[in-house]
């Protein structure tokens, strides 16, 4: 399933004024740097492509923003003066709520765990035991994977993996094509 | 009322071994109906059972069907009612009897004392009596005092119980009474470990836990009014009230609704994402979990690798850059973009096919071969080179002498496929455009695993 183009305008426009402002503000950057200030605008823009509806751009942008670091001009170039202020308001809310949310939710689960337990064959109980164990580890991994993961549940850990990997692959055919033209441009 | 609150109580008390109400009260009990028949040890023959008889013929009916059920609560004080009259109660009390009878046996059955548990027995025989005497229509008023006298103080009197109730049993013929007597019996046989002589009067004659269940099953039955079978109901959960185990994926309780609807949930996300991850067909939920995180690093590395590629020529000024593993959790790209073909402001002009590089080339590679074959391979593709088996190098090297850089022969030992001996061979010019590096990264991480396929594609597409 090919990303929809309009995700992809989307990122491209961003992306540019991203990769505007990077350039003008540093001159002589070394390869490692340049990596990251294209990466690190890359990843911004994809997020305010989202305008804050997903979890994942929402912890992007936090963390990117974060107070005393110098991505935030980025962070305010990228998403624009306007909409800058509802995005923060929305990050910092969202955040808020889905950790109260978890750790209310764990408390719940701790609470009612007691009574909920059945019967199985020690085997079939073995079994399930050690299912539930690799797909635990496995979870584990996916959520230092995306970026915010270790807050979501199991439920919106998986919609937000959908969503990323849309974003990346509309981001990756962007990257790509435009380094395609470019190659091209520098060939000729 | 006040006569019936305190025969619940009595009831209760003797029926849950936990609470505490000691036998003197329920004895100072001044009632006008009589005192209350008390169960000590010592079981008193003279004690008129008759007024326990009356006592509860007159004031089980009146109290309701709520009180009952759950009988572990304290008793409330029930104000309903007035003594019916002994026929049509009878039935009434079956079913009464036997669920308390059945939730005793679940809870008391589990090793209780002796004592108490003979308490239980005659306890139970009793009201087992006062059933049987009402249904019998007062006909076995005989009973009770025979069955006194075999009560005091010794196990196996049970027995002699039984045999005289089997033949009441007998004598009236109720099917579902004597059902409930068997699976009295065999209650009784389970709470006080005795098996000398119970088999040889019992339906049932099983012994150790298996009694319980039985119990609970006759009773179920004789509940829902059919014939008790020696079958068991299996691991009916041991609770105050009778519960149906629901069926599979017709559950009531709110929580396992609620887990459903969350496993519903997850199952049509993971549909979803089923069609974007690539081999994505697996039907277990683990490996699935699996394919996603490879495919979500390697697009992650994809994003990675554009995003140096797309230096240009600056990039190459050190043949080795390399990102530390500290950056991203173990994800070593060492990538030098386009190897030096685009002359953009370039700070030095790198060429590849120097023998320092070379050797500091393949120093690194080992390095990161004993890392991550992936990493590896995206190094030597950052500078121009690819891994491909000595087979097809010597093919292409056949087939094609335009390769100006010699070829290195390097047998890797970490490498578990014998049969790949991967093989530095620069590719000609190197990659001529950032994107067919890209390419070559890509299926390099696509086999993930096998070197075979990538480096087929990676032979393939380096060709100038």
């Amino acid at each position: 399933m090919s990303p929809p183009s309009s995700l992809k305008q989307e990122f491209l426009k961003k992306w540019i004024t991203g990769l505007q402002r990077c350039s003008s503000s540093k001159k002589n950057m070394s390869i490692l740097e340049r990596k990251k200030a294209i990466k690190l605008s890359a990843d911004i823009a994809m997020a305010c492509a989202r305008n804050g509806t997903t979890f994942w751009s929402r912890a992007l942008i936090a963390n990117a923003s974060k107070d005393g670091s110098d991505d935030k001009h980025l962070v305010e170039k990228i998403s624009g003066p306007e909409s800058e202020r509802l995005i923060m308001t929305k990050v910092l809310t969202g955040a808020l709520s889905c950790n109260k949310r978890i750790r209310s939710k764990k408390i719940l689960k701790r609470s009612c765990g007691i009574r909920r337990t059945r019967k199985c064959a020690p085997q079939v109980a073995l079994a399930t035991s050690i299912a539930r164990r690799l797909v635990k580890k496995r979870t584990q991994v996916l959520k230092s994977l995306i970026p915010g993961g270790e807050f979501m549940n199991e439920v919106s850990l998986i919609e937000e993996t959908l969503d990323y990997i849309r974003s990346l692959r509309a981001q990756i055919d962007v990257m790509r094509s435009l380094a395609s033209v470019s190659g091209l441009v520098n060939h000729n | 009322m006040q006569p019936c609150s305190r025969e619940m109580q009595a009831m209760n008390s003797l029926l849950n071994p936990t609470q505490q109400i000691p036998l003197q009260d329920l004895q100072s009990n001044g009632n006008s109906n009589g005192h209350q028949q008390i169960q000590n040890p010592q079981f008193d023959p003279a004690t008129s059972h008759d007024d326990f008889l009356e006592q509860m013929l007159s004031t089980l009916p009146s109290c309701s069907w709520s009180d009952l059920k759950s009988p572990w609560d304290q008793p409330k004080s029930d104000e309903t009612g007035s003594p019916n009259p002994d026929n049509n109660v009878g039935f009434h009390y079956d079913e009464i009897l036997a669920s308390k009878l059945r939730q005793h046996q679940i809870n008391g059955g589990g090793g209780s004392s002796p004592a108490t548990a003979a308490m239980k027995m005659t306890m139970q025989q009793q009201m087992m009596l006062a059933g049987r005497a009402a249904a019998a229509g007062g006909g076995g008023l005989s009973m009770p005092l025979s069955l006194g006298s075999g009560a005091p103080g010794s196990n196996h009197n049970d027995i002699v119980d039984g045999s005289s109730f089997k033949s009441s049993n007998h004598q009236a013929g109720e099917g579902s009474l004597q059902a409930l007597y068997n699976g009295f019996g065999g209650g009784s046989l389970h709470g006080t470990n005795q098996s000398s002589n119970q088999p040889q009067h019992f339906h049932h004659p099983q012994g150790g836990t298996m009694q319980a269940q039985n119990f609970g099953a006759t009773a179920g039955t004789v509940m829902n009014q059919n014939q008790a079978s020696g079958s068991t109901t299996g691991g009916t959960p041991a609770q105050p009230k009778q519960r149906v185990r629901a069926r599979r994926g017709q559950a009531t309780d709110p929580h396992s609704i609620a887990e459903r609807l969350r496993r519903e949930r997850i199952a049509e996300r993971m549909k979803a994402l089923q069609e974007l991850v690539p081999n994505g067909n697996k039907t277990d939920k683990a490996s699935m979990l699996d394919e996603i995180i490879d495919y979500v690093k390697f697009l992650q590395l994809q994003v990675k690798v554009l995003s140096m590629s797309r230096l240009g020529g600056a990039a190459a000024v050190a043949p080795l850059v390399a990102d530390r593993p500290s950056e991203e959790g173990g994800d070593c790209i060492q990538t030098i973009a386009d190897g030096g073909s685009l002359p953009r402001n370039s700070n030095g002009n790198q060429t590849s096919s120097t023998n320092d590089s070379l050797t500091m080339t393949e120093h690194q590679v080992a390095k990161l071969m004993e890392e991550d074959m992936g990493s590896a391979m995206q190094y030597l593709q950052g500078k121009g080179l690819c891994l491909m088996p000595i087979s097809l190098a010597t093919a292409i090297s056949t087939a094609t002498c335009h390769s100006r850089n010699p070829m290195i022969d390097y047998a890797n030992p970490n490498n578990g496929s014998s049969s790949n001996h991967p093989l530095l061979q620069s590719s000609g010019q190197g990659p001529s455009s950032p994107s067919m590096s890209v390419l070559t990264v890509q299926s390099a991480t696509m086999g993930n695993g096998g070197v075979d396929g990538s480096v087929k594609d990676a032979a393939s597409v380096s060709k100038p």
